[in-house]
């Protein structure tokens, strides 16, 4: 069975909410970025920025020469995370199979979905009109059997556009193409295929097998799949991460247990926060311990609700910690959440009203809004601030305990 | 100590208190059984986990009256192997000897002074209730206690006389269950009965006589069942304030339905739900309850059953394991389920025609997928 993947993709995200904000923008050359004379980068550029060849990550200087009417808006982290978020958790409403590659594009699998949610071009405009719905943005939808022909097919028609690939049109649809549409081919390999003569895609397509190979190893042959088509690659939900878990190695064994616990703390934050990014809650709390002489213990407890909540990780690590600890010296000490599940998905409680943790929710995003816009640590608790006094290896270890 | 009574006697008391004695303990006091004959002809034997105290009695010849402890399991898998026939059993001095038809069999045993003894209890003042009733109020309402030993309160049924009503209520936070008995029973105080206990009653109760008496000492509960007597320690702290959780449910969609039918209905749907959270999608429509799922990389599910529901479409998603377990513990032909918003409590109740149902039970919802982008979609228009 041929897979339904869709690409959705917010036209000129930032640039876009900006001028939704602000009626006295619609219809000027907006762009989203720093101020020239202080070497700001263009984030985001409105479709009529676009038009005198403004484009994303370009100096602000540079933009400012292109047009003269531009007008710059200075970005607003908080605004577009939350309008992210209303926006994945419209497509997970349409397949729990949502992976997020950025803010404002993600990838979900409709495969089988037929029969609840109806054709792809049905489904497109439903999504379409949920996201301009809840927030009078648009966005461009491509569908198609193959992840990467999906995300061709939103920027085709962008901005507002939807266009559906279907398996038997794979062909003429890529065939016609620039090669630098395919995926992995940058600047250089798109330099380098077309001194070897290769213009379009169907080029590629064509190309003796071999020869590709010949000048480009295993990345050639994965080129003349993608130019057919193929490409295996599955939607990856984020969820799917079966833990998350931040651990930490000491420069010089710790021994000081309000130290200690002022590391789990700062981890425990840290773990909660890609929790709360991915969207995800887990329902047990592990905690990893080293001693000075490499014996390694982990210690675990389930929860009765799955959560992301740091505080709530904190404590119950913090209490696995003191049982665990006897007051030896710590070489490495970590926090792990596993058994995730989507947000949301426990069942209701009778005594703790949504509104209660949809309060508390609401300061964790702030908080995450703020650290995305200004950079970890600016808003922190006070007690990890004993943490910046203690030296570590360097790299922490972002990775699952086992 | 010197007594006989037939096997199956025997074998029906040790196998009661087997239930209490606990399987791993680091006290071998715990797993052991204490025998008792009096010169009266009774024969008391003894079970206990120190929380749970499990008295049974038979009637015995005793030529010689006296007290014996040995290890419960082992003394349980001989008498069950035994034939049909006397038992007699000989206190000696390190333990008993026990013989039947051919068979002889001797086993150490600790020493019965430091079996722990039960609580005492006066029964002066006692609580008596039929056994059916109790069988029944247990029923209704223990299948909704939380495992969650952190809200240790919440692991039991919280028992209390209101108005002459006798009232057991479970709750695990997801769902609540109130089972009450009509009556003029008399104010008694409130107790939280754990989990043990109640399977224990549930063991007890069909071979109990007419009625049974409950004394309290406020930290233990007797139950007094005639053939038996069963102890329990009381669950600590504050039940939580179930009533006003009801209060605050103010349903204005109420459909009638049969519950054999919904039952059936959910069960074969479910079949397709998530295996983490069970979801399931009631969707009120015109004269009809639409159970559905959809899962993927599982499958989907849809069935319908009649009902009287006029109205608007009104969707909401509950975990098909809570709907099938109070659905079960519903006596009538009908039942009434009563919603307000996706997120609030359902209410599930027998469809009886005037008054307060004797059993009421909510249950809070799941949220269906997409009901976060609903209400992200409303707090904007909210906003603007």
């Amino acid at each position: 069975m041929p897979r339904v993947i869709a690409h959705v993709d917010m036209d000129a995200f930032y640039a876009s909410i900006e001028i939704r904000d602000n009626p006295k923008l619609v219809g000027r050359p907006v762009v989203v970025g720093g101020p020239g004379n202080q070497r700001g980068v263009v984030a985001a550029a409105s479709y009529e920025a676009r038009k005198y060849g403004i484009r994303s990550a370009m100096p602000m200087w540079r933009a400012e020469r292109l047009c003269k009417q531009l007008v710059r808006v200075d970005g607003n982290m908080a605004k577009y995370t939350h309008a992210s978020r209303q926006v994945m958790a419209i497509l997970r409403s349409f397949s729990p199979l949502v992976e997020p590659l950025s803010l404002d594009e993600a990838f979900l699998d409709l495969t089988g979905s037929e029969l609840a949610l109806g054709e792809p071009r049905a489904v497109g405009l439903r999504i379409k009109d949920e996201i301009r719905a809840a927030t009078q943005l648009t966005a461009s939808v491509g569908i198609a059997p193959v992840k990467f022909v999906a995300k061709i097919a939103s920027d085709f028609q962008k901005p507002d556009g939807l266009v559906i690939v279907e398996e038997h049109e794979l062909e003429s649809f890529l065939r016609p193409l620039p090669i630098a549409r395919l995926w992995g081919v940058g600047p250089k390999t798109e330099e380098a295929l077309q001194t070897l003569g290769f213009r379009t895609v169907g080029d590629l397509a064509d190309a003796e097998p071999g020869r590709l190979e010949r000048h480009f190893g295993e990345n050639g042959r994965h080129l003349a799949a993608l130019a057919r088509g193929r490409d295996e690659r599955d939607v990856v939900p984020s969820w799917d991460a079966k833990s998350y878990s931040h651990e930490q190695t000491f420069a010089r064994d710790l021994t000081d247990r309000e130290q200690l616990e002022s590391v789990l703390l700062d981890q425990a934050v840290r773990v909660a926060r890609r929790l709360r990014k991915d969207g995800v809650e887990g329902r047990v709390v592990q905690l990893k311990l080293r001693f000075a002489d490499f014996h390694t213990i982990s210690r675990q407890v389930t929860l009765p609700h799955a959560t992301a909540d740091a505080d709530l990780i904190f404590e119950q690590v913090r209490a696995l910690f003191r049982e665990a600890w006897e007051e030896r010296a710590i070489r490495l000490i970590g926090v792990g959440v596993t058994h995730m599940q989507a947000e949301g998905s426990d069942n209701l409680d009778l005594f703790r009203p949504p509104e209660v943790d949809s309060r508390k929710r609401k300061l964790a995003d702030v908080i995450d809004q703020i650290e995305d816009r200004f950079g970890r640590g600016k808003v922190t608790r006070a007690k990890t601030l004993k943490v910046d006094e203690i030296e570590d290896t360097g790299t922490p270890n972002d990775r699952s305990f086992d | 100590m010197n007594f006989t009574l037939v096997q199956s006697e025997l074998y029906r008391c040790l196998q009661l208190v087997s239930g209490v004695v606990p399987t791993r303990t680091s006290q071998p006091n715990l797993s052991s059984v204490r025998i008792e004959a009096t010169a009266d002809g009774q024969l008391s034997l003894t079970g206990t986990d120190l929380d749970t105290f499990l008295v049974t009695y038979a009637r015995a010849s005793v030529e010689e009256p006296g007290v014996v402890t040995v290890p419960a399991r082992r003394l349980l898998e001989i008498v069950k192997e035994l034939p049909t026939e006397v038992v007699q059993i000989k206190s000696t001095a390190s333990g008993i000897s026990l013989s039947c038809a051919a068979g002889k069999f001797r086993m150490m045993g600790p020493d019965p002074d430091e079996f722990p003894s039960a609580p005492e209890i006066s029964e002066d003042r006692v609580f008596a209730v039929e056994a059916d009733t109790l069988d029944s109020l247990i029923r209704k309402t223990g299948y909704a206690v939380s495992t969650d030993n952190t809200r240790a309160e919440m692991t039991g049924v919280y028992t209390h006389v209101l108005n002459g009503e006798l009232r057991f209520v479970a709750t695990d936070g997801h769902r609540l269950a109130r089972a009450s008995h009509r009556g003029d029973y008399p104010n008694w105080g409130d107790i939280i009965i754990p989990p043990k206990a109640l399977s224990m009653l549930q063991r007890l109760l069909p071979d109990a006589q007419e009625s049974v008496s409950l004394s309290t000492n406020k930290r233990y509960c007797l139950f007094n069942l005639g053939s038996c007597r069963l102890y329990t320690r009381l669950l600590d702290g504050h039940f939580p304030p179930y009533e006003d959780v009801i209060a605050r449910c103010q349903p204005d969609k109420k459909i009638r339905a049969d519950r054999e039918q919904l039952l059936a209905c959910i069960r074969r749907v479910a079949v397709f739900s998530e295996t983490h959270n069970r979801l399931i999608q009631l969707s009120l429509e015109s004269g009809t309850i639409r159970v559905s799922v959809q899962t993927q990389n599982v499958g989907e599910a849809e069935d319908t059953i009649p009902s009287d529901y006029q109205g608007q479409p009104f969707h909401v998603g509950f975990n098909a394991t809570y709907l099938l377990e109070l659905l079960r513990t519903i006596e009538t032909e009908e039942i009434f389920l009563q919603f307000q918003t996706p997120t609030s409590a359902g209410i599930i109740t027998p469809a009886v025609e005037e008054g307060e149902p004797e059993l009421l039970c909510l249950v809070m919802p799941l949220r269906l997928p997409g009901a976060d982008a609903m209400t992200e979609e409303s707090r904007v228009s909210a906003r603007t």
